[in-house]
Parts: C-alpha cells; structure tokens; sequence
C-alpha cells in the first residue's frame, strides 16, 4: 500500500496551519518594529484564516 | 475606563465561552476547531461592542502567541518525554512492575492518576503531570478517556501552592497582601481549607469512578490518609511557609502510599473485572513483549531524573539564579479601546526564563534518557528519530487549540471583556456575589489554562469587590484561588495536553462533559461556605 504524504494528512494540514500562525506572529512583530499598523492588521488576519481552517475543513468540507 | 456594564455587554462578553462550552459539550466538537469559533466570535465582538481597533487585536494575538509558546514547549516536551519511553516499550515495564508493588488495582490508579500527578504538580505544574500522567495510566491498563479524567482531577488542588507556589504568590501580589501579615495567612488557611475539601473529592471520585460503592469501599481509608496528608499537610505548611506547602505533603503522600500497598488491607491482589475506566482487552492484549533486562526503576529513568533536575534547578538558590538570568521577553506599546480601556505598553512581556521552564527539565530528562535506554539497546535503529518525528507531529494539532484558546482570552482581557464580565456579576448579585466568587476564579483559570493567571487576572477585583460589600476578604481571596485550582481540571488547554498524550485528540469535549458534573458543584459548596461566613 502506497504510504500518504504527511503533508496530505490532517495532522500535516494543520501543521501548516501552525506554520502560517506562527509567520503572522513574526509578520505582527516586523509590523510593530516598523511602526507599520497595516502589517499587524495582515498578520491578524492571518492567524484568524488559518485558525478557522479547521472547523472549515472538518465541519464543512468534509460534509459535503 | 468607560465601559457600560450593561446586561447586554455582559451577554456579549459572556457569548465566546459559553459558545466555546456548548459547541465542545453539547456538539462534542474538539478543542482545535470549538477555540476557533470562540476566537472569532471575541474578536467581533470586541471590535463591534467594545470599540476596539484590529491594531489592538493584532498586538494581542501576538501577546497570546508567545504566551501559548511556553504551553506549547511543555506539550512538545512532555511528549517527547511519552515518545522515549514508548519508543523502549518502558511503559510495559512500568504497567507490570507497579502491578506487582501495588496489586491492588484501585491503589495503583491512584498512585499513578493522583498521588504521582500531585508529586509533578507540586514541582512542575504548567499541565506536566496531565501530559505525563496520561500515557502512564493508559500502560496500567486504564481506557484512553479515564487516562485524561483522572489525572485532571488528580492535580487540580495543587493549582495554587503547587509549582512553588507560583499562584498562590500571583494572588498576593494582585490582591495586594503583604507577605507575612495577618491577612496573608488567613487567606493562605481559606484557600488551603477549600483545596482541602476539594482534595477529599478527587479521592472519592477516582474511587466511584472505578467501581462504584465497591471501591469507594476498598479505597476509603486510602483516600482518607492521603487528602489527611496532602490536604491537611498543605493547610498547617500554608500558615508555617507557602511556598513547600504543597511540595512536601505531595513526596510524603508518594512515600506513604508505596507503603499502604505493604499493608494488610492492600497487599493482595484486588481489581473489579467491569470497572468501567479499565480497558481490559488492551490490558489482555499485553501491548507486546516487554524490552529484555528492563528493571522497573530503569524504566522510571526519565522521571526520576525529572523530578532531580526540577528540585535542584528550583529549590538550589544560587543554581536557579543563575540559570533564571537567561530570559526572553518581547517588547508590546500601549493599546487602547474606543472607551478607554488601557493596555498599557510592556517592555519585556512575559519573559520566558529558557533555563528554569518546566519545559527545559522535560527536555533534558527525556534526552538522557533516551540515550540511557540507547545505550542499553532497548531503543534500536531509527528510534531516535522515529522519536521526534513523533513528537513533533503530535504537537503541532494540539498547538493550534491553545494558540487559539490563549488568544482568545487576550482579547478579552484586552478589550475590558473580561472586567465587565466579572463587575456586572458583582454589581446585580450584591453580597450573594460570593457564591459565585469561586466560580470567576474557576472562569479565569478555563480562560487562561493557569490558576496563576485566573488570580493575576482577578485577584484585585475580587480584593475590591469584597471591599465594597463590606464582606471578609480572606475567605472571598481563598475562594477565588480555589475555585481557580479547581477550574485547572475543566480548562480545555489542560484537557488538550492530555488527549494529545492519550492520543485521542478531539475528545476534549467528552472529558469535559464528565468533569464538570464534579467540579461545578464542588465549587458550588465552596461559594456557598463563603456565603454562610458572611451571612454570620
């Protein structure tokens, strides 16, 4: 049997998850090093988007 | 700060937790998807009822990011640590030899679900003995969803003296109580007493959980003896020295314990074949054959060496200065809301002492270890790396859940939800407030994952609101910090590090379902103790 790519699992997904989490909180960081609001607005958002990927994908991806 | 308490700003400050509680209660949704709907639901609600700006929202994401990062290396570690003795198959010989010094079934269960939790509590804290407590019950044999309960309950009344009295040390710097004085030690007593009764509780219901009427039976005068030492050991060390109050009843408990199973009333072997927390048929099952030469003192390497390495590091004054210099913290500016409400501007946020964290002590014990067993063959080619890749992706899941659940309660701190929550509580009840008082501490604590930050966060307000109803401030302060030990088991960013370790992520809302039907009215009791006190 042909073994699944990490990346292609849940647990892979949501490290990527994790991953982007973690580049907003650098991105919010740079941003608040610059002066810049924008950039930390950027990496709220970002957190919030890949915060909600989970239940996206469990409770309506999966669904379908 | 401007902020109406009105009841509806409270019900919108209220609708993020009691979303987050009914999706993982009643929809038993897991914590990683439920702390994301509660983070949304936060984040528009403070934006859209509390007049804040996303600049503010963003600069609290990053706040609660590098908090959860210290949740986060615990978790890692602590699974590194359930990694290594997996990978040498030392469980097996942990499940087989504590059988054998403790063949009672029901002692083994609590002295592997509370006695040792409370050992680990006393020491490390920060989630460690529901992380490391979990793997091990399962290897004696207990089903997954119990392997989380019990050592959920176990650790909780060590919440607020345990871990060196880290919280207990938060309340009397955030109510304002100075060291030594009188009123410092008659809060100190009405905390103890409560964790005392709360301790009596866990007994029983680690008792009734396993086999009823039955075992409540077998296990009373264990229980008995054990919350006499723990919980009445902690109430005379509180008025004598805080800071070992727990520390040293939980290693006497541990000691007495290995010596009850020596005695008469449980020194043969006694099990209930139905309790309905073992898994008998892994049990039967073996779990495989068991590494060759493995003694179980060996097998409990990496947590003795845990336990050497924390009390040295932590109670060696000169070696925990030295290491505690090395520190990390990150510089945040001032936030304000559209009503005033002040975050004020930190230089060095959270400083995280790499060197002194619960987190180095996991690390560094796990890596002997895992060389230890190494050395004598037991861990064979490709384990070591078989190790951390494990470790690493059993993580990274359960990291999203407490980023989210950290984040969310930044944002309500800092959007003044938080406050209105806990002011309008006060405001309508009036002096029946204090029923409740436990329960903000036990609201703070489900919040934050941390007894210390649930007194960080309210210990003045409850100081204050204790105040304004002429009402005595002890009692409400012990209540507070109990009820905040006792939210540490029903905190889903504790139940996270345990069913990330059982390996049965996504459960968090099924644990949560059984705990609460202890610890709501245990709290209770305790409010309503406070009330009578007043009332007299």
């Amino acid at each position: 049997m042909e073994k699944q790519s990490f990346w292609k699992t849940r647990a892979g997904h949501l490290t990527l998850a994790f991953i982007v989490i973690m580049a907003a909180f650098f991105l919010i960081m740079a941003g608040l090093a610059m002066g810049s609001e924008a950039v930390c607005v950027v990496g709220f958002v970002l957190i919030a988007a890949a915060m909600l990927y989970s239940p996206v994908e469990v409770y309506l991806l999966k669904r379908k | 700060m401007d902020i109406p308490v009105t009841p509806f700003m409270w019900v919108m400050a209220f609708l993020p937790i009691i979303v987050l509680l009914i999706l993982m209660i009643k929809f038993n949704w897991g914590a990683t998807e439920a702390a994301a709907i509660g983070l949304l639901i936060t984040a528009f609600t403070g934006v859209a009822f509390y007049k804040a700006d996303f600049f503010l929202l963003a600069v609290e994401s990053a706040k609660g990011i590098w908090s959860a990062m210290t949740i986060l290396l615990i978790v890692w570690t602590a699974i590194l640590m359930y990694q290594v003795g997996d990978e040498a198959r030392a469980f097996l010989v942990i499940r087989n030899g504590m059988r054998r010094l403790l063949p009672n079934e029901l002692l083994l269960v609590i002295a592997m679900g509370w006695i040792f939790e409370s050992f680990l509590q006393g020491i490390t804290g920060f989630g460690v003995p529901v992380a490391v407590g979990a793997p091990l019950l399962i290897g004696i044999g207990v089903h997954p969803l119990w392997a989380v309960i019990i050592p959920l309950l176990g650790q909780a009344w060590g919440n607020t003296f345990g871990t060196l009295a880290a919280a207990w040390d938060s309340l009397a710097m955030s109510a304002g109580l100075t060291v030594g004085s009188a009123a410092y030690f008659k809060t100190a007593l009405w905390t103890a007493a409560f964790l005392f009764l709360w301790n009596i509780v866990t007994g029983v219901a680690i008792c009734w959980f396993y086999g009823k009427g039955k075992a409540l039976k077998k296990g009373l005068p264990a229980i008995a003896v054990m919350a006499l030492i723990q919980g009445g050991g902690e109430l005379l060390l509180s008025q004598v020295n805080t800071t070992l109050s727990c520390f040293l009843p939980s290693c006497i408990s541990l000691v007495v314990l290995l010596v009850l199973g020596r005695m008469k009333l449980y020194r043969e072997e006694w099990s209930l074949e139905d309790s309905p927390i073992m898994n008998r048929e892994s049990a039967a099952a073996g779990g495989g054959e068991a590494p060759e030469g493995m003694t179980l003192v060996q097998a409990f390497v990496p947590y003795f060496l845990l336990s050497a390495i924390t009390l040295v590091v932590l109670l060696v004054k000169p070696i925990n200065a030295f290491l505690g210099q090395f520190s990390i913290g990150l510089a945040f500016p001032e936030t304000a809301t559209g009503y005033g409400y002040v975050n004020e501007a930190s230089a060095n946020f959270s400083p995280l002492a790499l060197f002194t964290h619960a987190s180095m002590f996991l690390f560094v014990s796990s890596i002997i270890g895992l060389f230890y067993y190494k050395s004598h063959g037991w861990i064979h080619g490709g384990g070591v790396k078989r190790v951390f890749v494990k470790s690493i992706s059993m993580t990274m899941p359960s990291g999203i859940a407490v980023i989210g659940l950290v984040i969310m309660s930044r944002i309500m701190g800092g959007t003044g939800q938080t406050v209105v929550l806990a002011n309008g509580i006060a405001n309508v009840l009036g002096k029946a407030y204090v029923i409740l008082a436990p329960f903000v501490g036990l609201l703070g604590t489900f919040m934050t994952g941390s007894n210390m930050s649930s007194n960080i966060l309210f210990g003045d307000f409850q100081m204050t609101t204790a105040s304004l109803l002429h009402v005595d401030a002890s009692a409400v302060l012990g209540a507070q910090s109990a009820g905040g030990a006792i939210g540490s088991a029903v905190s889903p960013s504790k139940i996270i590090l345990g069913t990330t370790t059982a390996n049965i992520l996504g459960s968090e809302g099924q644990v949560m379902k059984k705990i609460l039907g202890i610890t709501v009215p245990a709290t209770i009791v305790i409010g309503v103790i406070v009330y009578a006190m007043v009332a007299m």
